[in-house]
């Protein structure tokens, strides 16, 4: 099913939960809410689900105004961080409670439970309780509990940050292929950049309660709309600058201190003397006197080696530049070495200064 | 963690909606338990007359009565009779709990069960068993002539000498258990400290341990001294009308005489000295817990 | 060391009223006397036989269970609505349900007595349950308090998702989770409902006498080793009650 929030608000006294949030996401569609902790994500997620009453604003589901139809009766299925396993119930009876608060009939509860034990590889743990079972399986309950219903709306709430890193990895995998599986609408929460791009067929970055920027993981990658938006998404270099002069389609840039480069004029040519922001993603500096429109000698500073990839902090200047360079054999300049670095102008992204 | 975002918890619900939870334990509190105390306090300011309570007119008689030098006397006996029991209590729980402090936790809990006992059986019982040991022809009195250290038997009951005994026993762990917790939370580094310095035994203890854990001791002792001087089955079946205490006169007055305005009037004033011991004992507690922690001490 | 002596005296002397009372329970002479030796079981014979004594006994369990129940049941919502929820007044009306502790026997003995007469409930059973819900409501919070607090909110959520109602919820989820603390408040408020004496002595006429009123009219009258067993009875009841207690843990919280 669709969902879509027009305006929606929520304060907690004079603090903006959610400040006027506007989002469509579309039946079967895997969409996260991304930002840190505080940016009203959880907040937006359990508005959603109805257990928090928003200020203003509606929440509509397959066009249907839900903003006022109490928790229960909503039919959105919430896993939530901490799983909220029933403690004494059994693993068969906790993915049952919503069959059964539903008032189906036993055979049915019985074979729709075994169906999603099945689901989530979970075959023959029905009769444990949670505290018998591990942190990643309580963590399929959960999900089972959650799907057995067979919910309007999916909704996860940092489902995989109680676990270690290789379960996490492993879940991951598992909660994208039973999502396309089951075919359901689903929103998760996280503060986890790489988990939302591994997920989402969409995204929406959050920042003090306001949506920033709403795309493609390879949108909120390649065309960051903040620099928020650029920061969260990944390590950049930024430089503050003044268009000097346009070009056609490129236009020069100068910092305060008088370092100049290309940038390229795409959509709205930059008027001159206009401030601007630009982003450049360590990974498009490039190590090579290749011919680039922007070459320049720089100082290596510091190296990390990180087994497939190599960071570079580089003096340019007065300017400190990040470059990301791939291990493809020989190896890289050492610290201290003076090396030719260089970039294309439509390796920038330019914002606008505020 | 989206730790900001988990502090705002749920709360959709309808602003009546707790009140369909705590309404009604308030309710019954307050027809059981509020309006009972409320009346009785209005009819000790009713004059009592042949026909009963009075209540067109208004006075502070009952009050005054209070005064007399019968009822006056009792509440001396009664006062004296509960500080004994606490000084007591005091001078017999300090070495027990000094001593079980130092005992494994197995029996700390052991000890602690035994010392508990008096308080979860109950108070009549216990009356009886004292009763037992302290009768004219008790147990006491009977080992006592058998060995022919006594000829007569001693009167132990039905006294204010069977009043401390019993209240001793009866309300011992209230001072035992507060000044155990304080003992056990007593930093031992503290005492190595004094002992480094030179400190020796009873100096320790003077300086250090006594000084550390009294603001626990009074709360204890005073609490214990709030329920001497209220108790009322145990004056009442080891002191008997020999020796009155301030309940057993309450009880006589209520229902022997039915002069319910000065029994009111007494029940008042009990209250009031009650929750004014309390106060104090709560004060003390939290003026020691300030103490017994000075900067960065140990948690 | 005589600290260790002085405790075993200490410690002797706080058992020896009750076993003093089992022990003569178990002995057939009228009077206690030592040395003695001999065992019977006559006086609990005795006890049975009389009826007044048995009577008590049924009007205690009557109304420890009641009182307790319906208090535990009180006390259950109220702690339900003092955890889960935020509202003005919530520190003050806490404080109101735990202050009939701070309340002596004595004085609400005898506000009840006035107060019961002035409504003609005087030696009533239900005017007892009243009396008894009041005293015993602060023992019975505390445990349940303490174990709601424990459960987090999210499970409840959880249950209300998945389509549960609030009162679903609190029947399938909250409830039995706190089963522990539940139990605990009913065991200690039956406890201290069955062992009250002094409100009870001043509020309740004849036809209401608890066991231990019908023990403490006895005792003001006569020793006679009947009340020996039913005391030695009464102090088992109790100790099987406080067994169950610390097994599932509802002394800590109450412990004072």
């Amino acid at each position: 099913m669709s969902l879509e929030l027009k305006s929606l608000r929520k304060h907690f006294g004079a603090v903006k939960a959610i400040d006027d949030v506007s989002l469509a996401v579309g039946d079967g569609e895997f969409f996260s809410l991304l930002g840190p902790s505080g940016c009203g994500k959880t907040t937006l997620l359990r508005t959603i689900a109805g257990i928090l009453q928003p200020d203003g604003g509606t929440i509509a589901l397959d066009g249907r105004d839900i903003t006022r139809v109490p928790v229960h009766a909503r039919n959105t299925a919430l896993v939530f961080q901490s799983y909220a396993l029933f403690p004494h119930l059994t693993v068969f009876e906790n993915i049952a409670f919503g069959l059964r608060m539903r008032r189906e009939k036993e055979a049915a509860i019985r074979s729709r439970v075994v169906e999603a034990l099945g689901l989530v590889r979970l075959e023959g743990m029905g009769e444990r309780l949670p505290a018998q079972i591990s942190g990643g399986q309580q963590q399929r309950v959960a999900l089972a509990r959650a799907l057995v219903v067979r919910p309007a709306l999916l909704l996860l709430d940092e489902p995989l940050s109680n676990l270690d890193a290789r379960l996490r990895e492993e879940m991951r995998v598992e909660i994208r292929r039973i999502q396309r599986a089951v075919g359901i609408t689903t929103i998760l929460v996280t503060h986890d950049i790489q988990e939302a791009f591994a997920l989402s067929d969409r995204i929406a970055v959050m920042n003090q309660g306001r949506a920033e920027q709403i795309g493609s993981p390879a949108d909120i990658y390649l065309r960051p709309a903040t620099q928020f938006v650029a920061e969260f998404a990944g390590q950049i270099n930024h430089f503050a600058v003044r268009v000097e002069r346009v070009d056609g389609a490129r236009a020069q840039v100068a910092a305060s201190d008088g370092f100049r480069f290309w940038i390229a004029s795409i959509g709205r040519a930059p008027a001159v003397g206009s401030e601007l922001v630009v982003i450049l993603r360590p990974e498009r500096v490039r190590l090579d006197a290749g011919p680039h429109a922007n070459r320049f000698t720089a100082t290596v500073e510091d190296v990390t080696y990180l087994g497939g990839l190599t960071i570079y902090r580089l003096a340019l200047g007065a300017h400190r530049l990040l470059a990301q360079a791939q291990n493809l054999g020989a190896p890289g300049p050492s610290p201290g070495a003076t090396v030719p670095v260089g970039w294309e102008p439509e390796d920038g992204v330019c914002l606008v200064r505020n | 963690m989206s730790g900001t975002d988990a502090t705002i918890q749920g709360q959709g619900a309808a602003r009546w909606l707790p009140a369909v939870f705590v309404l009604p334990l308030g309710i019954v509190l307050a027809l059981g338990f509020l309006w009972p105390l409320f009346d009785g306090t209005v009819n000790s300011f009713h004059p009592f007359t042949r026909a009963g309570i009075d209540r067109s007119t208004w006075t502070l008689e009952n009050y005054a009565k209070l005064a007399d030098s019968f009822y006056a006397g009792i509440l001396w006996r009664t006062i004296r009779v509960s500080l004994i029991v606490t000084l007591l209590t005091a001078a017999l729980a300090y070495p027990v709990a000094l001593y079980i402090v130092g005992l494994s936790p197995r029996g700390q809990a052991f000890y602690l069960l035994i010392y508990m006992t008096p308080w979860l059986v109950n108070v009549v019982v216990k009356a009886f068993g004292w009763s037992l040991l302290l009768s004219a022809n008790g147990v006491i009195n009977q080992s006592l002539k058998a060995l022919g250290i006594i000829e007569t038997s001693m009167r132990l009951m039905l006294n204010e000498t069977g009043i401390v005994i019993g209240l001793t026993h009866g309300h011992f762990i209230f001072v035992l258990l507060p000044l155990w917790a304080a003992l056990s939370g007593l930093d031992p580094n503290l005492r190595w400290a004094a002992a480094n310095l030179g400190a020796r035994g009873w100096d320790i203890f003077r300086r250090v341990t006594l000084p550390l854990t009294l603001p626990a001791l009074m709360a204890g002792l005073i609490i214990n001294f709030t329920m001497n001087m209220t108790a009322f089955a145990t004056p009442a079946l080891l002191g008997g009308a020999r020796a009155r205490v301030v309940s057993f006169l309450a009880y006589e007055v209520n229902l022997v005489e039915l002069n319910w305005p000065l029994g009111s009037a007494m029940a008042v004033a009990m209250l009031a000295i009650s929750l004014l011991l309390i106060w104090l004992s709560l004060r003390t507690a939290s003026f020691g817990s300030r103490r017994v922690r000075p900067e960065g001490a140990s948690p | 060391m005589i600290l260790r002596v002085f405790n075993w005296v200490m410690a002797a002397v706080m058992l020896a009223p009750l076993v003093l009372i089992v022990w003569m329970s178990f002995t057939p002479a009228a009077f206690f006397r030592l040395p003695t030796t001999e065992f019977s079981l006559r006086w609990y014979r005795e006890a049975f036989n009389y009826p007044g004594f048995l009577n008590s006994f049924l009007l205690s369990l009557r109304l420890a269970g009641v009182s307790a129940a319906i208090a535990t049941f009180l006390a259950f919502l109220a702690a339900y609505g003092l955890v889960r929820f935020r509202f003005p007044g919530k520190g003050a009306l806490e404080a109101f349900f735990m202050s009939p502790l701070l309340v002596p026997g004595v004085v609400y003995g005898i506000a009840m007595l006035q107060f019961v007469n002035s409504l003609g409930l005087y030696n009533t059973f239900w005017a007892l349950v009243l009396a008894h819900i009041a005293i015993v409501v602060p023992y019975a919070l505390r445990p349940i308090h303490a174990q709601l607090r424990a459960v987090p909110e999210d499970l409840e959520w959880a249950a209300r998702t998945l389509g549960a109602t609030r009162t679903r919820t609190l029947l399938r989820v909250t409830f039995p989770i706190c089963a522990r603390g539940v139990l605990s408040g009913f065991l200690l408020a039956f406890l201290i409902s069955f062992a009250e004496v002094t409100v009870v002595i001043f509020m309740t006429g004849p036809a209401y006498q608890t066991l231990p009123i019908r023990i403490y009219n006895y005792l003001t009258d006569q020793i006679d080793p009947t009340v020996a067993a039913i005391s030695a009875m009464l102090i088992g009841l109790s100790l099987v009650l406080i067994l169950i207690l610390d097994r599932i843990g509802g002394l800590r919280p109450a412990a004072k």
